[in-house]
């Protein structure tokens, strides 16, 4: 279980990227972290990862620091950033030099993935385009087993057919010793696998809650009458809005929806989830 | 797999497995799939999918056999066809019948 | 434990050479074939032997670079700083790198150049000869190595304490060191005048004869010392952006 209390960074003195950041991500859920851009979102989790200092607060993994950079706790754990430099060999030459590191790495497994992307793990990484590059770097990270993966922005720059397999590896990676942790504006990409959202803002976490939580509470879709409409937008549809579940009704989460509603609303979101 | 944003996810999960059991895809009292390679097939959180079959298995369409994986119920087809069937007059029958009465026609209904 | 940090040490040893294989490979190259162009084109082989000494010294500063990047670089700060290594492990590595594997490739290379360039050359250089002779007069064979342990080492901390323009770390390292330096030669001759005053001869002091053990023992604290403050900011830079 990954754990922060009253977490805050600042890259300079001036500066606040993160503001007070208390939330727990367990295991067994692929929790979505979202936020407006500059949020902190990508800084978060490289305190996660334990290479930075927080300004005050505290960050665990199991109850362990990430800082105090324990084996048990780094071969656990694999982030892929959403921009990384990679060196020019093949991803088979990658594999088998860092594979050692992570003693779960399963080759055939990352060859498998890599025939599903449509990558060649044959072949040196820099005569590959960028999106490949990044797929390939998928294709080894799920194939190392660990039970945590820290994804930033993961389908920027992947092909549609690309994000189909994506959804489906990481689909059939999570299971109850595993957590996965997206970072992403591209939600519509990642809408089918998320069963946490984790939204940030200034204040801090804004919302921690599952889907099936957030659909208990609230509605989404088209507005009927009485309904105690938290925020609406018009759309080719109509007017798509977020109201207050009163009748118990499973409608289908639209986080973008949610999204916008705790950008606009956040204060109703607020009294309506803390009320765990 | 794409989904449809009138239902929520666990929903249409529900609505696929009960129609690979109406179309005899899936034959009674043979072994479904697990979740986790449904949600592999579809690209869904397992949980959700776990929500599906939980729900399923409720409504007595699947059952569980521990450490071994759900199976479909003995007269599960007929069950679907009863859950459809008075789904449809609940819900898309009257809707039908305004739109009939909208248009001016008449319609009448045998069992 | 000790199995498992030398096998820490070796996994990490392979993974750096193989993504860095480019700028250690350059390294080698410059090694071998800067001292044998030399040796070619002057035709003396004595040359191509300090050229090979020379390139020696300045490709410290190339590789403490190399040990250094991975965790400066932007697009592989997070990538290397997230892998299952101790800092223990990292230091082991590049002590490996500094105190052996290094100076061989650099004595390897540097024979290999003189040789090679021998068909060129007039001089009656004798490698071998001149190997026996460097072991006799010690001090000349451990001096260098002593003093690349100290660039090394040097360059090391100036890698680790850098954080976006390398050459200006150096630039403000030479400042800093100069600027010491020149505070104690300053201190010093406060001293030397102080005790001429009360009629103290200065060579007696300057030229005073320390045993050789202790001599030596100073040369190898120092880089020793220094790589001891490079793992200390090698630790916290683990966690410093």
């Amino acid at each position: 279980m990954i754990t922060t209390k009253s977490l805050s960074f600042g890259y300079t003195s001036a500066q606040q990227v993160l503001n007070n950041i208390t939330l727990s991500m367990e295991r067994g859920h692929i929790h979505g972290l979202l936020g407006c851009n500059g949020i902190g979102k990508t800084t978060l989790l490289k305190l996660i990862c334990g290479i930075m200092r927080p300004r005050s607060g505290e960050v665990r993994i199991d109850g362990i620091d990430p800082m105090m950079r324990r084996k048990e706790t780094l071969s656990e754990l694999i982030i892929i950033p959403e921009e990384f430099d990679l060196p020019n060999i093949s991803l088979e030459r990658y594999a088998a030099v860092t594979a050692p590191f992570y003693p779960r790495f399963d080759r055939g497994a990352m060859l498998g993935y890599c025939e599903e992307l449509g990558v060649n793990p044959r072949v040196r990484l820099h005569s590959l385009s960028m999106g490949q590059r990044k797929k390939a770097y998928i294709a080894f990270a799920l194939a190392c087993n660990v039970s945590m993966l820290l994804l930033d922005e993961p389908t920027n720059g992947l092909d549609i057919p690309s994000k189909s397999v994506f959804r489906r590896l990481l689909a059939g990676y999570v299971d109850e010793s595993r957590m996965v942790v997206i970072s992403t504006h591209q939600v519509a990409d990642v809408e089918q696998l998320l069963d946490n959202i984790i939204i940030l803002n200034e204040q801090g976490v804004m919302l921690n809650a599952t889907t099936s939580e957030i659909c208990e509470r609230l509605k989404f879709g088209r507005t009927v009458e009485g309904d105690k409409v938290i925020y609406s937008e018009r759309t080719i549809q109509g007017d798509m809005a977020v109201s207050v579940n009163e009748s118990g009704e499973d409608s289908s989460l639209s986080i973008e929806l949610l999204f916008n509603a705790t950008v606009t609303n956040p204060h109703a979101i607020a009294a309506i989830f803390n009320q765990k | 797999m794409q989904f449809s944003d009138d239902k929520p996810i666990w929903r249409q999960i529900y609505e696929l497995i009960a129609m690979r059991i109406l179309s005899g895809e899936w034959r009674e009292q043979e072994r479904i799939v697990s979740v986790r390679e449904m949600a592999q097939e579809v690209g869904v959180n397992p949980n959700t999918v776990m929500r599906s079959y939980e729900r399923l298995e409720a409504d007595g369409i699947i059952f569980n056999r521990r450490g071994i994986g759900f199976y479909v119920s003995l007269g599960a087809v007929a069950h679907i066809r009863d859950i459809e069937r008075s789904k449809f007059i609940s819900e898309e029958l009257p809707k039908l019948v305004e739109r009939l009465e909208l248009l001016g026609l008449k319609i009448e209904v045998h069992e | 434990m000790k199995n498992n940090t030398l096998c820490g040490i070796v996994n990490y040893a392979r993974y750096h050479y193989t993504t860095q294989y480019k700028l250690y490979l350059t390294l080698v190259l410059q090694l071998l074939l800067i001292p044998l162009f030399f040796g070619i084109i002057t035709r003396d082989a004595e040359s191509a032997y300090a050229m090979s000494v020379a390139v020696y010294i300045f490709g410290c500063f190339g590789l403490s670079r190399n040990m250094v990047l991975p965790m400066r670089e932007r697009g592989t700060k997070i990538m290397e700083m997230t892998l299952p290594v101790t800092s223990c492990e990292r230091m082991g590595f590049m002590l490996l790198n500094c105190i052996v594997l290094y100076p061989l490739t650099a004595f390897v290379m540097g024979a290999l150049a003189v040789t090679l360039s021998t068909p060129f050359n007039h001089g009656e250089f004798d490698l071998l000869g001149q190997i026996g002779e460097m072991a006799v007069d010690n001090y000349f064979f451990y001096g260098i190595y002593i003093f690349i342990q100290i660039v090394l080492s040097g360059t090391l901390i100036i890698n680790l304490l850098a954080r976006r323009n390398l050459i200006v770390s150096y630039l403000i390292s030479f400042v800093v060191v100069v600027a010491f330096a020149t505070l104690v030669i300053r201190l010093g001759l406060e001293v030397l005048i102080r005790f001429d005053e009360y009629n103290e001869n200065i060579e007696n002091i300057v030229f005073v004869s320390i045993p050789q053990w202790l001599g030596i023992l100073i040369y190898v604290l120092i880089p020793t010392t220094m790589y001891g403050v490079s793992y200390l900011l090698l630790r916290k830079r683990q966690v410093k952006w």
